[in-house]
């Protein structure tokens, strides 16, 4: 345990260290920066001044050193716009994101694990097969389109929930629902598919033969050992929700990390657009090292993988 | 290779085949012009509401612009930059797919390590980054794409390269002293085509939707062009008078993703019923 464990942290590291490359050169793709942030009318001087000050007179692979430096020390820039250390800025916009994805991961998995569960003991009959077209349909909506039906239909029509803004659980409904949709067919699937494996294992006949009634062998003796890969599932899907917030975020003007980033993409922020980034994915990152170390917690057979 | 199947793909061909039609010959059957403004006729309902006119069939928007017309013009952005993003995606997946899979060992490392770690940059994120730095545009939203959807191939194509490597002709052709560069593209590239058809018939739907929301956002076409995601998120600002407007939209670009993923298990299961371990 000890060894996988310690492995699969070094390959987490790897993988932050060649995101913030990723990250720094694709933020750089268009070349030069300095033209972005500048006034029409500035003069020569004004754009050496401003390419010395943010430091982008140097070659970039010591540009991307002296980043490295400084994100090491805790320190992601200071945001042009803000004025302010971007963690600062950041760290006030966690918060919003954070709510909104446990919200919808909640839903997700009290929605997502019941219905799998169902689909795969009635295999085949009507409601399994509506899973399944539920889950063709409804991975192929954009979410924002959802988000601005849901908004059509719920505020606007039947004006029962606020269109945007964050505050009390009634401002929650709409995006959480709307984000936890996509996240409902991912776990239903997964779900189910383990809970057919399990189903046909020995120990759930003996289960049977000892005289449990169904619901219990299919509750309590399937799903508990079903439910290895859909914990990994939702430690994927946990993940991808911080990534779909930003999309929800944006159509119902939810103040988060997301709506942050886009704000500053609007704005030509490239430093707090680089570190939110950086900083999500690093979340994103440390998400799936967590569920991988507890996979292999829960299941010792991992650690030999 | 696709006469082993009996049923020609109905549901997808009838969903796919109107937003092809439109995206390559629409300009020949526009019932307006796509941008002629009339503000005279502006947010006028579809043709079977009260108000509306048989002469704008879905209604028109904040401009008193055709929907249909401005739909059918939309079909062809997303069409383009679907088409252009996952050709590049794949090429350059597939290639380093095949490379990483055939030599492995310190290659197979690195690649593999960026493809780990593009991955793990949330997708959407990963494309405002690049289209921000960019700049907003078609070009750009095609890079987004196919930077973001390299990986995938990349992986896909590098696991079933690894196993082709040990059938007998790969090795046989080794030992006949042929090139490295010969065997990946005599014998392994064409037993990788299957795989990489499915893959990128289900990434066509998934680069549409990206397409969508980048454009959604304000970082693909602009005003006035016509594009499903830009036809909504103008049309946002509509929803209490003119709810038409996003909602035929949205169920555009419903239609061509459902479409191109139910062509995509189609597909893999026409050619290769395994691959639904993989894909």
């Amino acid at each position: 345990m000890r060894r996988y464990a310690i492995k699969r942290i070094l390959l987490g590291i790897v993988t932050i260290i060649v995101v913030s490359i990723i990250v720094f050169f694709a933020s750089r793709l268009s070349g030069d920066v300095v033209h972005l942030l500048l006034p029409d009318d500035a003069t020569k001087e004004d754009e050496i001044r401003l390419r010395a000050k943010l430091g982008l007179d140097k070659p970039i692979p010591i540009q991307y050193l002296v980043f490295v430096k400084n994100l090491t020390q805790g320190d992601f820039g200071e945001s042009i716009r803000y004025r302010l250390p971007v963690v600062e800025v950041i760290l006030k916009r966690l918060p919003g994101t954070l709510e909104l994805a446990s919200a919808a991961f909640l839903l997700s998995i009290v929605f997502g694990v019941p219905l799998g569960v169902i689909s795969a003991t009635r295999r085949d009959s009507a409601s399994d097969k509506a899973g399944k077209i539920f889950a063709l349909i409804g991975q192929s909506m954009p979410s924002f389109w959802l988000g601005i039906m849901a908004i059509l239909v719920f505020s606007v029509w039947l004006q029962l929930l606020p269109t945007s803004g964050r505050g009390d659980m009634e401002h929650l409904i709409l995006p959480a629902t709307t984000l936890g949709w996509f996240s409902v067919a991912s776990i239903m699937r997964i779900t189910r598919s383990a809970m057919l494996d399990t189903m046909d294992s020995d120990f759930i006949k003996m289960a049977r033969l000892k005289g449990n009634s169904e619901r219990i062998v299919v509750w309590k003796h399937g799903l508990r050992n079903a439910l290895i890969p859909v914990v990994s599932m939702a430690g994927i899907q946990l993940a991808q929700l911080l990534g779909g917030a930003v999309i929800i975020e944006a159509v119902f003007g939810w103040p988060g990390l997301g709506s942050l980033i886009l704000e500053a993409v609007y704005g030509r922020d490239y430093t707090l657009v680089q570190s939110g980034v950086l900083l999500t994915s690093m979340i994103f990152i440390s998400l799936n090292l967590i569920v991988d170390l507890l996979y292999g917690f829960i299941d010792p057979r991992i650690r030999y993988g | 290779m696709v006469g082993k199947t009996k049923k020609l793909p109905i549901g997808p061909i009838v969903l796919l085949l109107p937003m092809i039609v439109c995206g390559i010959f629409g300009q020949f059957f526009y019932p307006h012009n796509p941008e002629g403004m009339d503000l005279a006729i502006s947010l006028r309902p579809p043709a079977w509401l009260p108000g509306g006119e048989w002469t704008n069939i879905l209604g028109t928007d904040h401009l008193g612009r055709d929907l249909l017309t401005r739909l059918i013009a939309g079909a062809r952005a997303s069409l383009i930059v679907a088409l252009f993003g996952v050709a590049i995606a794949g090429l350059t997946g597939i290639s380093l797919g095949v490379v990483a899979g055939y030599f492995e060992g310190i290659i197979d490392n690195i690649i593999m390590r960026i493809v780990d770690s593009v991955m793990s940059i949330p997708a959407i994120l990963l494309a405002i980054l690049i289209a921000a730095s960019l700049g907003p545009g078609i070009t750009t939203i095609i890079i987004s794409i196919a930077i973001v959807f390299w990986t995938a191939y990349a992986r896909v194509i590098r696991g079933e390269t690894l196993r082709i490597k040990q059938h007998d002709f790969v090795v046989q052709a080794k030992v006949t002293g042929c090139r490295s560069l010969r065997i990946m593209m005599k014998h392994i590239a064409p037993n990788i085509v299957a795989t990489s058809m499915v893959l990128a018939t289900l990434q066509l739907g998934q680069s549409i939707m990206v397409e969508a929301a980048l454009t959604f956002l304000g970082l693909g076409l602009q005003p006035p062009a016509s594009a499903w995601g830009l036809i909504i998120s103008e049309g946002r600002g509509y929803l209490s008078t003119a709810w038409w407007i996003p909602t035929f939209a949205g169920l555009a670009i419903m239609m061509t993703v459902l479409g191109a993923n139910m062509m995509g298990d189609w597909l893999r299961d026409a050619l290769d019923p395994k691959l639904r371990q993989i894909l």
